[in-house]
């Protein structure tokens, strides 16, 4: 089976090139260019790896899929950009991408490039395939669909009612297990999770503070703001002061 | 100009910087043109022809953009004038034939994006090359509304452009998706196609 590569790229002339390389080079290859259809495409591509470019639409969206990849997914990733600007590469840093392709760049840059990221992700499963069994097996699967759930729907309001249905258990069963196997309630858990994803975006974007409220599926700043003042226990716009540089 | 500049490092640093990946984009797009040609076996009718066109419509554009914000303290933004622009790139494509005649239409007051308008050059460059394998002239006419900037051009020796896409069928892949870049739309009509871009 070809191994699946997702290009996030807007300008449509780089992602069609790279897209022919990967082709050529024995890969399938998928193109996006949003946020959105990033985050619709793990769930649906299920990519091994994936191609991103910094300045989606021109505003460091690609930091953000960055910063969610790290947080939330284990897929390896590798930033294309034109930007070499120490600033820059210091911010991509914290989102710790497996490689940083400068625009412009060759096929074989590419190629190169996504070989030594995949063998380096084999190696590391390789050396940590038992801890993974143990990880993997902590979880029933009726409660690793609802965190797979949370997941990839963290930037939206997630209700319990859903998170039952896709558990396929009777409601009072999984609020209960829920506790039991994660060892937190679901609402803290999403509480958590959209708390820690919103301290990342504060860190690592320029994403204005009401735009990562409505990312996160909040309707407004206020109530954004008093969620994170109450994990935190500074403000949103606090806490940017204090861990950006 | 250069007061401004000392008191301000920073914002020169940051214009450096934003220069200098916008550079380096439009490198990549020049390099993505030509591997995308090989990809699709796109048969350019005067290849050197072509990459000449895009190298000149490249340094037309950061001339007018360096021009137009030499008056300035520090640019502000990077759009430049449509009119200004086109005049000067088409009047090079015009240097080598006599077989292009344009029209701008209330232009006069539009901007364009920097890269934008680089985008919209190459699919002037890729209209050119379409024009000399037909062995053929070329008309344009250039004008506006609100948002959209609408390219409306034909061929002398195409009866109906309505089949436009069937004589080019093998070529239209980076025309698509240079039109695609910009968000524009076709409108296949008898004596024209009308390309419509939401850029201004």
């Amino acid at each position: 089976m070809k191994t699946k590569i997702l290009i996030v790229e807007d300008d449509k002339l780089v992602s069609f090139e790279i897209q022919s390389i990967l082709n050529e080079n024995g890969f399938d290859a998928n193109i996006c260019e949003s946020y959105n259809c990033c985050i619709k495409n793990l769930d649906t591509f299920k990519p091994e790896l994936i191609l991103l470019d910094i300045d989606l639409s021109k505003k460091y969206e690609g930091i953000q899929i960055g910063s969610y990849l790290n947080s939330k997914s284990k897929i390896p990733f590798i930033y294309i950009t034109g930007y070499t600007d120490l600033e820059t590469i210091k911010r991509i840093q914290t989102t710790k991408p497996v490689g940083y392709l400068s625009k412009p760049f060759r096929d074989v840059d590419i190629i190169s490039n996504i070989e030594l990221a995949l063998y380096n992700k084999k190696a590391s499963l390789d050396d940590t395939g038992n801890h993974e069994v143990e990880e993997d097996s902590k979880y029933s699967k009726p409660i690793k669909r609802a965190l797979e759930y949370i997941d990839t729907n963290i930037n939206q309001e997630i209700k319990t009612d859903e998170l039952i249905r896709v558990s396929g258990w009777s409601k009072f069963h999984f609020i209960r297990e829920f506790a039991k196997e994660v060892g937190k309630t679901p609402y803290q858990y999403i509480f958590d999770e959209k708390m820690k994803l919103a301290s990342s975006k504060l860190k690592n974007t320029y994403q204005s503070i009401k735009e990562i409220a409505f990312d996160l599926g909040y309707t407004s700043n206020s109530s954004f703001t008093n969620a994170f003042v109450k994990h935190s226990g500074i403000s949103p716009s606090s806490f940017r002061k204090k861990y950006c540089r | 100009m250069i007061n401004n500049l000392q008191e301000h490092p920073e914002k020169l640093r940051e214009v450096l910087d934003k220069t200098l990946h916008r550079f380096k984009n439009n490198l990549q797009t020049q390099l993505s043109l030509m591997n995308i040609q090989s990809a699709t076996n796109r048969n350019y009718f005067d290849d050197r022809k072509v990459i000449v066109d895009r190298i000149f419509a490249l340094t037309y554009l950061y001339d007018l953009f360096y021009k137009s914000n030499k008056e300035e303290d520090l640019p502000t933004d990077t759009f430049i004038s449509l009119q200004s622009y086109l005049l000067q790139f088409l009047q090079y494509l015009k240097s080598s034939t006599s077989e292009i005649d344009f029209e701008l239409i209330d232009t006069s007051l539009s901007k364009v994006e920097v890269d934008d308008l680089l985008i919209l050059a190459y699919i002037l460059v890729e209209m050119n090359d379409f024009r000399m394998s037909l062995n053929d002239r070329l008309s344009l006419e250039f004008g506006h509304n609100t948002k959209n900037l609408s390219l409306k051009f034909s061929y002398s020796s195409i009866e109906n452009h309505e089949k436009f896409y069937n004589l080019f069928e093998k070529e239209f892949k980076i025309f698509d998706l240079l039109v695609k870049q910009l968000k524009g739309k076709f409108d296949y009509k008898r004596k024209f196609v009308r390309l419509s871009f939401p850029i201004l």
